[in-house]
């Protein structure tokens, strides 16, 4: 497994556990500790968890005397942001119209939907592009090491 | 002059013809006062975004000649890297600009916002595209 695979699978594990703890804790606040769905949220806050997807394990090991990628992996790098490029205009394309349906053309919609806007845009786009990643190289523990 | 020279290039031209009709139209309906003619000035935004997302389908490709090979690939996918970056650009401007003068936006105001991303990305691709091959009538033709 090389440098690439190991970092898009450890972004995979983080955001899978941001999301779940995310969740379970909006969960937990608002049918266990009965609070208001609007105060229930603040367990969104786990969400911050996912700036750790950046802190790779890897980063902090010596690097070998190996190139660290080649024209192949390059080339595999590309094709994922090109995935996560497309994946994301489906979802910008929701986010943007939804708020028309939902209330109305003539309604208003609060500023911070725009920053879960960004939010979840990054966090559709970070996921698409590891697990493109992932499925170029195969889903398995082959490949160049490093 | 290849078909993805053609593309960019008919990408290029609705867009030239979509904005400035956009503003003006939105011009005219500020000084009329009317409303309504603001939302067809959004109406042909959307027809320009529409039509540059569309655009393979009005430039035809000739049959039985190779239209792409890796050369072009590589130049689509640069492009599509600019592309790419310009759009997360104007997205969080877009986002994050409001949220210091507002607490509330219009619901109208997100297409709005959508169609303008797309026509800029468009045409900044169009323009990459452009710019690889060289702005001139020359490369393979198809």
């Amino acid at each position: 497994m090389n440098r690439w695979q190991k970092e898009a699978r450890f972004t995979l594990i983080v955001m899978g556990l941001t999301l779940a703890l995310s969740l379970t804790a909006v969960g937990v606040l608002r049918f266990v500790f009965d609070f208001k769905w609007h105060n229930a949220q603040a367990g969104f806050a786990f969400m911050a968890l996912m700036s750790l997807s950046r802190v790779n394990p890897s980063m902090f090991r010596i690097k070998s005397k190996k190139p660290p990628l080649d024209e192949r992996d390059l080339l595999i790098k590309g094709k994922a942001m090109i995935a996560a490029y497309w994946g994301f205009w489906p979802i910008f394309v929701l986010m943007a119209m939804a708020p028309c349906f939902v209330y109305g053309l003539n309604g208003k919609v609060p500023v911070i939907y725009l920053f879960w806007m960004v939010f979840f845009g990054m966090f559709v786009v970070m996921t698409l592009y590891s697990i493109a990643i992932l499925n170029e190289y195969g889903w398995r523990n082959k490949g160049e090491k490093s | 002059m290849n078909r993805a020279q053609k593309i960019a290039r008919f990408n290029l031209k609705i867009v030239v013809v979509g904005v400035p009709l956009t503003l003006l139209t939105i011009a005219v309906s500020w000084i009329a006062d009317q409303v309504a003619i603001i939302l067809v000035g959004f109406g042909i935004l959307w027809a320009t975004g529409l039509i540059t997302i569309l655009s393979p389908l009005f430039v035809k490709q000739e049959l039985g000649k190779i239209s792409f090979d890796e050369r072009d690939a590589i130049i689509e996918k640069k492009a599509y890297t600019i592309g790419y970056c310009t759009l997360w650009c104007i997205f969080i401007a877009c986002c994050t600009i409001p949220c210091f003068a507002l607490s509330s936006i219009p619901t109208v105001a997100l297409p709005v916002v959508l169609a303008s991303t797309l026509v800029t990305v468009r045409l900044v691709e169009s323009i990459a595209i452009l710019a690889q091959y060289g702005w001139a009538v020359r490369g393979e033709k198809s």
